[in-house]
């Protein structure tokens, strides 16, 4: 009896931990080498929407404190300046969260805009603390790409993603 | 998804501020990381480094169907293309043993000339070949993390060339993996030489897949598809590593394509010319053979 208490109870700890362990999944899966002709280049942020999405549903399963670490976390994967994603995502995470009551109800595509907006702002702050940070000005034909590629992934991310919650975080 | 009020021990107005105060403290720490990160003081060096090597078997394991899958379409692509391939070697190797019977005629006499001039070669590269297993696309940063680290002689500073050409430099070693800033990084700067003029050049990677090239000296102006090659300069990188062909731009714009394909590594040289950078450099050996014999 108390066995399988204890395993209800682990079972319910994974479910709760299935969005940070996802954003997580996907921090590793962004320095994973795919070589496809050009996509390092212009990647989409994967870590961003996964953030954003989770943000808008069910932001106390991915706390300021877990965005940060996810940020960290890629910071020294991918060998960027340390404290930069964590601070993105940070930032992300919040705007999300603020986000989750006006998008209640409301059309997707209304979500998808307010994606692109914070995508929009969060690159422009990469940018801009990379090139203040390194001295010198980032590409940003190669910006502009990325961030239109992660806005276009972004119905996607919420296919999948909203799959994925909806199997396994339904009365969580 | 239903919120469940697993969070909400405390009443909403302890919450909010809590909240506050954590999301202000992290959004501190993250600014003090920058600021902290950017002195590039040893501990922050170990701290990445111990990451990436606690995160190397992950990464290779979710590597693995990635590059199953690209040596899959890469064989369908060559096996699609064998015809014209065929035709388009046979011709080149027509042309290079052209350029073998030079290279011969001119080592010969290279031979020559350094014995009457009791020239002394410069030291040779030795290397370790490793394989590249994580490849951070993105705005901020241009690196790549190679299975190979301390423990297989890799050490800061060293250079890595791929068949055609430079890649870039070491920057974090760990025992298993290190850390390789290519050429089209943010941060890299590499002094460049062009061939045919000589003239001396920056190339400034800015994260594109083509860096630019910048402080290139009054006079001539670099034409399009001219040869790029380093310069030697500086002491960090060795001179006449291939580099990459100049491409158009603005007046003021001139880029550079390199001769590897950044995006697409998979095995990569990174050799020892014993360079110490901006530190004085050893002297060099009594005898050697060619600079770049280990390539």
């Amino acid at each position: 009896m108390r066995l399988i208490v204890n395993l209800r109870r682990a079972v319910r700890l994974a479910r709760l931990a299935l969005p940070i362990t996802l954003v997580g999944f996907l921090v590793v899966f962004s320095v994973v080498p795919l070589r496809l002709p050009h996509y390092t280049a212009v990647a989409p942020n994967w870590v961003l929407a996964a953030t954003f999405f989770f943000a808008t549903r069910r932001d106390d399963l991915v706390p300021a404190w877990a965005a940060f670490l996810l940020g960290l976390l890629f910071d020294v994967l991918a060998g960027g300046p340390l404290g930069l994603s964590a601070l993105v995502l940070l930032l992300v995470r919040e705007a999300g969260s603020f986000l989750a009551e006006p998008l209640r109800g409301r059309p997707f595509l209304f979500e998808w805009m307010c994606f692109g907006i914070t995508a929009l702002a969060a690159q422009l702050l990469g940018v801009l603390l990379a090139t203040a940070l390194a001295g010198a000005l980032v590409a940003l034909p190669t910006v502009v790409l990325q961030l239109m590629l992660t806005v276009l992934v972004y119905p996607a991310m919420v296919l999948a993603l909203g799959l994925i919650a909806r199997l396994l975080l339904e009365g969580v | 998804m239903k919120r469940p009020g697993a969070t909400a021990r405390l009443p909403l107005p302890f919450r909010v501020i809590n909240q506050r105060v954590a999301f202000l403290g992290l959004f501190a720490a993250a600014i003090g990381l920058m600021i902290f990160g950017k002195t590039e003081t040893p501990v922050v060096e170990a701290i990445r480094t111990r990451v990436t090597d606690a995160f190397i078997p992950v990464i290779e394991a979710l590597a693995r169907p990635a590059s199953a899958v690209s040596w899959v379409s890469d064989r369908l692509a060559l096996l699609a293309a064998s015809h014209s391939e065929n035709a388009r070697l046979r011709e080149e190797n027509h042309r290079l043993l052209e350029w073998e019977q030079l290279a011969r005629r001119l080592e010969a006499e290279n031979r020559v000339l350094r014995e009457l001039l009791r020239f002394t070669p410069e030291q040779t590269a030795t290397g370790t070949s490793a394989r590249v297993i994580a490849d951070a696309g993105g705005s901020y940063a241009r690196s790549v993390v190679i299975a190979a680290g301390s423990r297989d002689g890799v050490a800061r500073g060293q250079i890595a060339v791929a068949a055609e050409g430079l890649v870039g430099r070491v920057g974090d070693v760990g025992e298993r993996g290190s850390r390789v800033l290519l050429i089209t990084d943010l941060n890299s700067q590499v002094p460049v030489l062009i061939e045919s003029s000589r003239q001396r050049a920056i190339l400034a990677g800015d994260n594109s897949e083509r860096p630019r090239l910048v402080f290139f000296g009054a006079g001539t102006r670099p034409q399009v598809g001219d040869r790029v090659v380093t310069s030697g300069h500086g002491g960090v990188f060795p001179p006449g590593l291939p580099v990459g062909t100049i491409l158009g731009g603005g007046d003021d714009l001139i880029r550079v394509q390199p001769f590897v394909d950044l995006g697409r590594l998979e095995q990569l040289r990174v050799l020892d010319y014993g360079i110490q950078g901006l530190l004085p450099t050893p002297a060099p050996p009594p005898a050697g053979g060619p600079r770049r014999g280990q390539r």
